[in-house]
């Protein structure tokens, strides 16, 4: 039943785009305050710290390769497993949290200001209802086609920005302090657990070539990395270091000055679409986490899937009115499966 | 069951395409020129706004003034918006014109409430304007006419230099030293140089033929007069070293003599010395050489007066359609 399967390049695009929601999540200029244009090298050293900690963690993907994430778990730590899934629940359900309340004023303040964010979201959980009915398998290729169309968004205003640079701004390099440089390249390395523990629900059995899932985890670290600075290299050279600082959202600044022979302008509504993806399938594949989860605890609910699907949506959606989570926050969760995951591996080898 | 698939998918595009915040274009107040002024202690905002009247099924363009006078800037803008009957769309405005007041008393200020507008663009031009702005509006100028003259003049005669907004924040960023362009209104607008602005205040106001010197250094000049030689192109490139910077100066003229050249070396030399006095970092050279030179310009602010300005200047004639000269 090769159809069925998820391919590796299904499986690489996921883990890309769910490694680059830390664009909308955390930021650049949160890289650019710190070590200013040495955020660049910030970039290049939090990939390899990724390279890295994937390296010393891929005993979790290799341990029990036909279970899941919580078969897993429940195998390694049979009496104090229900507290993981506590922890997963707690932790995941505020990232969602955040991730559709920065999506909402992300979608409010550039592209439909006059609109109620309750009115943004609704719309989109609808369509998020009728994705997460599907089968896992059914959002990889989803994923697939929505890569294609980001890099069609990408080169496009690739050949927008590039003849509003200045390659000068880029200096000085090598400016920035030590320990600031290590703090950004922490901050750059902190957008790796979420998606590793996401991925890890889907087991070896349900990939198409079992043998080469750790490679593609090495290729989507290496492809995150190189997009990523690209997109900063051009940010800070079109705008500078200085704008770059002052502005919260410096990529969609920058997609305000593009315009193609000075026939084609005002292009960033049209290109704000591939940063709605990197809002967009980490919410579909953190929601489908957490249905998995729910299910996973109370097996009761297994035939009445669509129903806890609904009653999460609806839960995210009303409890975004009334809470708000800080910025900041999706760095601390991270950090906290960060140490989970840690934590996992030693257990693993301790117990080989 | 389908069905109902396709209606929930066909729901979001029935919300999404804005269908319930559709305005009509006649229903807009498209401002393009906004001006500020400051005095007894009161802003004093001027607006032209486009709007778009129809009349038998024809758009109509009709251009309209408004003015208000408040202690706030923000106060400012809500008395306009009680005296039109359109929603004020700031999004295309093409210029922003301040009198000096504005600039020495409220430039931050102003600043600050335009990057918190969400509607506005940052890539609008800044202009400073020298005589009674709220005849400008009274004659219901149009901005296009302002920045085709600025342009025109800034690229066929360098006597003066057009910025944008987001360029005037870098600039202040940078050093808070920055310039605009300076206008006066009489019975049409003219070019009067260039204002030099440092910590938010009006430095010095230079005349056409000093922006001229200016360009020159920052090689923005494509074509100028210059006391009576025509210079048909112009390539300036800098190099620094760590106690000097060098400007190679390349250009091609009608008319080349050494006492000329002699003559804008001095000139060039007298004119940075001049602002460097004044603590006005004129082509910032101090974060220059920070990027060039960085750990030796870290902690330097201004520039040091040991870095020796050099200047190499190549003249070219070049050639035209006279074999001597006209024996008359």
């Amino acid at each position: 039943m090769k159809k069925n399967k998820i391919t590796q390049f299904q499986y690489f695009t996921t883990f890309f785009f769910l490694l680059s929601a830390f664009i909308p999540m955390i930021g650049f200029h949160r890289l650019t305050i710190l070590s200013s244009q040495d955020a660049l090298f910030a970039i290049l050293i939090g990939s390899i710290m990724m390279f890295l900690f994937a390296l010393l963690i891929q005993n979790i993907l290799n341990y029990l390769p036909e279970k899941n994430l919580f078969e897993k778990l429940k195998a390694l730590y049979p009496k104090i497993f229900p507290l993981f899934l506590l922890l997963f629940f707690v932790s995941f359900l505020s990232i969602l949290f955040l991730v559709t309340q920065e999506f909402s004023s992300f979608v409010h303040f550039y592209l439909l200001p006059e609109f109620h964010e309750f009115w943004i979201l609704l719309p989109l959980f609808l369509l998020l209802f009728y994705f997460l009915k599907k089968s896992g398998e059914s959002l990889f290729h989803v994923t697939e086609i929505c890569f294609y169309l980001y890099l069609l968004f990408f080169i496009i205003s690739l050949f927008g920005i590039i003849p509003q640079c200045n390659f000068l701004k880029i200096k000085p390099l090598l400016s920035s302090q030590p320990m600031n440089l290590l703090k950004s390249s922490l901050i750059f390395f902190c957008a790796l657990p979420l998606p590793f523990f996401i991925l890890l629900y889907f087991p070896k059995k349900r990939l198409h070539k079992k043998k080469n899932s750790t490679k593609t985890w090495k290729y989507a670290i290496f492809y995150h990395g190189i997009f990523q600075f690209i997109t900063l290299f051009l940010i800070l050279s079109s705008l500078g270091i200085y704008l770059t600082n002052l502005y919260k959202n410096p990529l969609m600044v920058t997609y305000q000055k593009i315009s193609f022979l000075n026939i084609l302008e005002r292009v960033e509504s049209t290109l704000s679409f591939s940063y709605i993806l990197l809002y967009f399938l980490p919410m579909v594949f953190l929601i489908y986490f957490l249905k998995k989860l729910f299910l996973f605890t109370i097996p009761k609910t297994e035939k009445k899937e669509n129903l806890v699907l609904f009653f999460l949506l609806l839960i995210v959606l009303l409890g975004n009115q009334f809470i708000s989570f800080p910025k900041d926050f999706y760095i601390y969760v991270n950090c906290f499966l960060c140490f989970l995951l840690l934590f996992i591996s030693i257990s693993i080898h301790l117990k080989k | 069951m389908t069905k109902m698939k396709y209606l929930i998918l066909l729901f979001p595009f029935f919300i999404l395409t804005g269908c319930t915040s559709y305005t009509e274009l006649n229903e807009l107040g498209i401002v393009n020129l906004l001006g500020i002024d400051y005095q007894n202690e009161e802003y004093h905002l001027y607006m032209n706004i486009v709007e778009g009247n129809q009349e038998d099924g024809i758009l109509e363009k009709e251009e309209f003034f408004y003015e208000a006078k408040a202690k706030d800037l923000q106060q400012a803008f809500q008395k306009l918006y009680l005296k039109s009957n359109k929603k004020i769309y700031l999004s295309h405005m093409d210029s922003l014109l301040l009198t000096e007041n504005a600039i020495n008393f409220r430039l931050k200020d102003i600043l600050i409430y335009l990057l918190n507008q969400r509607d506005t663009r940052n890539n609008f031009q800044l202009v400073q304007i020298q005589s009674d702005i709220k005849n400008v509006f009274q004659k219901k100028m149009e901005s296009k006419d302002l920045i085709d003259l600025i342009k025109t003049n800034e690229q066929y005669m360098g006597t003066t230099k057009s910025i944008t907004f987001e360029e005037f924040l870098e600039e202040i960023l940078i050093d808070q030293n920055t310039f605009l362009p300076l206008v006066s209104y009489k019975k049409e607008f003219e070019i009067e140089g260039m204002t030099l602005i440092k910590n938010f205040k009006v430095l010095d106001y230079v005349s056409p033929n000093d922006t001229i010197l200016i360009n020159l250094l920052k090689n923005q000049i494509h074509q100028t007069i210059y006391q009576d030689i025509m210079i048909y192109k112009n390539q300036t490139n800098l190099t620094y070293k760590k106690d000097q910077v060098t400007f190679h100066i390349q250009m091609e003229v009608n008319n080349y003599n050494q006492e000329l050249k002699n003559e804008l070396e001095k000139r060039l030399k007298k004119i940075i010395l001049q602002y460097q006095e004044k603590e006005y970092d004129l082509l910032k050279l101090s974060y220059r050489m920070k990027q060039n030179h960085l750990f030796s310009f870290q902690n330097h602010s201004t520039l040091s007066k040991d870095i020796q300005l050099k200047f190499e200047i190549q003249m070219k004639t070049v050639d035209n359609y006279l074999e001597r000269k006209l024996p008359i």
